[in-house]
């Protein structure tokens, strides 16, 4: 499951929708554009079959469609959320690239470094949108750090092997030395990043239950439902709109318990834990530091296959961990932890 | 360009970085500190004396996160404004029915600091009739998708009670049914009465979780969990667990004051050895500060608040988790639930058919808020009570802990008075910033540094 980009792209077309087209950086037909192209990009560097893929960007439009739901008005904030959430998930597998050269040598390295190679040429071939996308950002937002981001992908994709963009923090050298320490274990946030609707709204919150959102349609906010109920019980779907490369706290349960499009996924996104630890989500340890264990450098590929977890749009099956009640008086409805 | 901190910011001084959590998102980063005085400037917040850096990209890119993850906010009012509108909404969800029901208040146990009134008296058949009729017409009315009922008492499993247990139960499953709704069902049990047998009927009808009191190890919990005639029971107690733990999840409260404080994790090592801790999805354990809720306590010994946070906090420097069983919490969570007392639909449900709100009323017929007639609930005005309180009131308003807490408990809360330690508030205003602390330096701290 390491649809984000994907998604990610879902979410900021939508909130794009909501702003006059005047004002829009960029218009539907270069956003479908830009999601073909991004299709394309799983096809060339990960392990997904090419049939699996075939045929995702048609559901571009119903999903930008479902997406931005009954609240057509977007400001520029969430604008400006969503595409930061698309920059950064666009971002993470060349950052990882880059800092798995740490751990790497021999055939790993120079498959690292032609993997870059190719993860440049593609960039800068089909995804010239970026560029206009944060010409319009440090426009319309005074504190978007575009010098920044522009450095982080002028470093992660240089051809320069030896070139490392991480410090051996794994601190992006960029970036402001700010560490989190702790983040919600899975964030579900909403399409706008002040929408209280679903930020901070976590598994762990909602343990026991199953966490539903539905963030844009009448803005109803998050709820745990069911929480007393036994486990087994408890095992119901709950759809995500997207996630990052490493789903920690994500288990598939039951695939065909529901179809893709049947419940409105309104605007949820994944909000990886971005502690200095962990731009790689999932390491192994190596004789000269970490490599991405789902990443294949020989194959140049991401094995987004082989981690097993579905890659469905719109689809994420969560099981939420079991309640342990601590409660004096009941809930009324859902939610386990804290003396009421 | 003017941004604000939010409210619900904790900054804590830690050499020359900064700690900066949020309780409204649950970040929790650290940074240089002269970096955020930068960020203050940057932002326009009042205690800096200009107009910023803007030009700078480093500070620039601070603010930026720092407002991507809600430390930063356009409109202070309006953040505090969408949590408090985040529990209304929750509060007014409308699609549950949640229910207590004491079949009587009768019980088999004298325990010193109970604050209830026992009265022998059981749930009669006719207002059985009653909260079926009750619950049939609420169903009916197709805006409930679930119903949950936890039984209390007194002791809901003497025998008599049981049986009302028994026959409530079947009634409102099949108006479930009739009107699919999903329906779940806990109860609150001292457990004495609890053997395989009734265990098993429990589950048949859809009771998942049985909380058991167990006030520490044998010799502790005799102390306080007696029978009317003084005698322990404690072996009991945990017989009937171990036979029935594979038809009902168990979650276990500790009663603590300050005679058994010092014995929490001489309890978890029991349940350890009974094998209980081994399936954290089948048992809970939790602590529970004894309090002085009404005249009939007489508990002594209570803990004030700070000091039961404050034994948590020490609990977890001694390592009460680490062996992955959680008992105290280690991370603030948003408060999603909604407390029975201010639940839109939801009543505690006395003997006689008397309503209440808040479960500390229950018995006390001058606290109701009404009565269940034959037509549904006649409440009275002491309704307002409950449907009047607002955990955005008060002092509450300004309380970064807000969304941890919103207002804790609505009777202690609504009790307190301005000044006064209020008992509501949740542990993380005790606790929070020391606790952080010890996340972000997490070696083991000696015994005794919080003596």
């Amino acid at each position: 499951m390491a649809n984000a980009m994907l998604l990610n792209w879902i979410n900021f077309s939508a909130a794009l929708s909501g702003l006059p087209k005047k004002e829009s950086p960029l218009d539907a037909p270069a956003l479908k554009k830009t999601f073909g192209n991004l299709v394309g990009w799983y096809e060339e560097f990960t392990d997904l079959p090419r049939k699996e893929l075939k045929g995702i960007s048609r559901h571009f439009a119903p999903l930008v469609e479902q997406v931005g739901g009954k609240k057509k008005q977007r400001d520029m904030h969430a604008v400006v959320y969503c595409a930061v959430e698309f920059l950064q998930s666009y971002l993470e597998p060349l950052e990882i690239v880059n800092m798995s050269r740490f751990a790497s040598s021999g055939k790993e390295r120079k498959g690292l470094v032609a993997m870059t190679a190719a993860m440049a040429g593609f960039h800068a071939e089909k995804m010239k949108t970026l560029m206009t996308l944060l010409d319009w950002l440090e426009k319309h937002d005074p504190l978007f750090p575009g010098a920044t981001i522009r450095n982080k992908f002028a470093c992660c994709l240089s051809d320069v092997s030896a070139k490392y963009c991480f410090d051996n923090l794994r601190q992006c050298i960029f970036e402001p030395a700010i560490s989190w320490i702790r983040t919600p274990s899975v964030v579900l946030s909403g399409l706008e990043g002040d929408d209280d609707c679903c930020l901070g709204s976590t598994l762990s919150s909602c343990s026991g239950g199953t966490l539903s959102c539905d963030c844009v349609a009448g803005n109803t906010g998050c709820d745990c439902k069911a929480p007393n109920q036994l486990c087994g019980q408890n095992d119901k779907l709950t759809e995500v709109m997207a996630a990052g490369f490493g789903d920690m706290y994500c288990t598939a349960l039951n695939p065909l318990a529901s179809t893709a499009g049947e419940h409105t996924p309104s605007c949820l996104v994944f909000d990886r834990d971005r502690s200095r630890t962990n731009v790689l989500d999932a390491v192994r340890s190596g004789a000269n530091g970490v490599l991405c264990s789902s990443l294949d450098p020989i194959a140049g590929r991401f094995l987004i296959n082989g981690s097993k977890m579905p890659f469905d749009l719109g689809r994420l099956v969560m099981k939420t961990r079991d309640c342990q009640q601590t409660g004096f008086c009941p809930p009324k409805s859902g939610g386990c932890g804290g003396l009421c | 360009m003017r941004l604000y901190p939010s409210s619900y910011t904790v900054e804590i001084p830690d050499g020359d970085e900064l700690l900066l959590f949020n309780t409204r998102t649950l970040y929790f980063g650290r940074l240089d500190a002269d970096l955020y005085r930068k960020v203050l400037s940057l932002t326009g917040a009042p205690d800096n004396g200009n107009a910023g850096d803007v030009g700078n990209e480093t500070v620039r890119h601070a603010a930026f996160l720092l407002r991507q993850k809600g430390f930063f906010v356009d409109d202070p009012s309006l953040e505090r404004e969408r949590v408090a509108g985040r529990f209304e909404r929750q509060r007014h969800s409308r699609t549950h029915l949640g229910l207590t029901i004491a079949p009587t208040l009768d019980c088999n146990f004298a325990c010193p600091y109970c604050y209830e009134c026992p009265e022998a008296h059981t749930m009669s058949s006719d207002t059985v009739e009653r909260i079926e009729g009750h619950v049939a017409g609420e169903l009916a009315s197709g805006r409930f998708s679930s119903m949950h009922v936890t039984w209390y008492g007194g002791e809901p499993l003497l025998p008599e009670s049981f049986d009302v247990v028994v026959s409530l139960s079947e009634r409102l499953l099949s108006s479930c049914r009739r009107h699919d709704v999903s329906y779940s069902a806990n109860i609150i049990t001292n457990g004495y009465l609890l053997d395989r047998a009734t265990a098993r009927r429990l589950a048949d009808l859809r009771v998942a979780l049985a909380q058991v009191t167990l006030d520490g190890p044998p010799e502790l919990h005799d102390r306080t969990r007696t029978l009317k005639n003084g005698s322990g029971t404690f072996s009991r107690i945990m017989s009937n667990i171990r036979s029935a733990r594979d038809l009902l999840r168990f979650s276990i409260r500790m009663n603590v004051n300050a005679g058994n404080a010092d014995a929490v994790l001489a309890l978890k090592q029991v349940l350890r050895e009974e094998g209980m801790l081994s399936d954290p999805s089948r048992t809970a354990f939790y602590l529970s500060p004894v309090r002085s809720y009404t005249s009939s306590c007489q508990g002594g010994e209570c803990l004030s608040n700070s000091s039961f946070y404050r034994l948590q906090l020490e609990l977890l420097v001694r390592g009460i988790n680490e062996d992955g069983f959680q008992v105290v919490e280690e991370y603030p969570v948003l408060k999603e639930s909604v407390c029975t007392a201010i639940g839109s639909d939801s009543f505690v449900i006395g003997p006689s058919g008397e309503l209440y709100k808040c479960w500390l009323d229950l018995g006390r017929k001058e606290r109701s808020v009404g009565v269940l007639g034959a037509d549904g609930p006649e409440l009275n005005r002491r309704m307002e009570r409950w449907t009047d309180f607002s955990p955005s009131a008060k002092d509450c308003r300004d309380c970064p802990m807000l969304p941890l807490c919103m207002g804790g408990c609505p009777e202690l809360n609504l009790r307190s008075s301005s000044g006064d330690e209020n008992q509501a508030c949740c542990s993380w205003k005790y606790f929070l910033r020391e606790h952080l602390l010890h996340l972000a330096h997490p070696q083991p701290l000696k015994d005794g540094d919080f003596s």
